[in-house]
């Protein structure tokens, strides 16, 4: 098995679940969000986009397609793939071997993560956790955050 | 490394800017300006795309509600 390296930093892509993304559009992360988004290649899931378009449209919180221009400016939007059909296939096949069965969207991004070797940031790092074995590399929003805000704090401190 | 075209004036006023800036190459002064208009692009745009945390809250509990639908098993 391949050794999950959790550093954002060394990485340098990262890949953002919808409740990530959803999160980091919040008011009170809007510096933080600029930061990562000068940072990092940041990169998103055509279906993550979707889930988090579909939850301010229930809200009724913006106008969608202006919303989604803007985000196709700052992120990286990755469609579904040859590659990520057969990679989800694979892990599906095995999981349910397994006795184990993952909501296809979640499946579906983390597959889109390994075969681009994007880093995961995710808020629900429970859901995802039996798909490392396949080679995903996972970082709980909550510790990504964390380092950031070190990050930041070291450079404001030089 | 790759060889672009400028104009004389705006080689120029790269010239300046990298003594302005204290440059070691043109490599460092555009890449400078990339960072610069990265940064003032986002500010524009990432202002346009967050939303009040109430709001950010809602979003992320009618992700995960939708999700529940097809709940996630994992044996237990």
């Amino acid at each position: 098995m391949a050794s999950k390296k959790l550093d954002p930093f060394s990485k340098g892509e990262l890949i953002f679940d919808s409740t990530s993304l959803a999160i980091l559009h919040s008011k009170s992360k809007e510096t933080l969000l600029e930061f990562i988004l000068a940072r990092f290649e940041v990169y998103v899931s055509i279906l993550s986009l979707y889930e988090f378009l579909s939850s301010v449209a229930y809200y009724k919180a913006s106008d969608l397609e202006k919303l989604l221009a803007n985000m196709e400016k700052i992120y990286h939007i990755l469609y579904l793939d040859k590659r990520v059909i057969l990679k989800a296939s694979e892990i599906d096949s095995a999981l349910v071997h397994a006795g184990i069965f993952l909501n296809q969207v979640d499946l579906l991004v983390a597959s889109t993560a390994i075969v681009n070797n994007l880093l995961l940031v995710t808020n629900e790092p429970e859901n995802f956790e039996c798909i490392k074995k396949y080679g995903l590399f996972l970082i709980s929003l909550d510790e990504f955050l964390e380092k950031i805000k070190d990050y930041l704090g070291t450079l404001s401190r030089q | 490394m790759k060889t672009i075209a400028v104009d004389k004036t705006t080689w120029k006023k790269l010239k300046r800017l990298r003594e302005k800036i204290g440059a070691r190459s043109y490599d460092e002064v555009i890449k400078r300006l990339i960072e610069l208009w990265n940064l003032t692009e986002l500010d524009k745009i990432v202002s346009e795309v967050t939303f009040p945390d109430d709001k950010v809250r809602n979003f992320a509990l009618f992700i995960n509600d939708r999700k529940r639908v097809t709940k996630n098993y994992h044996g237990e």
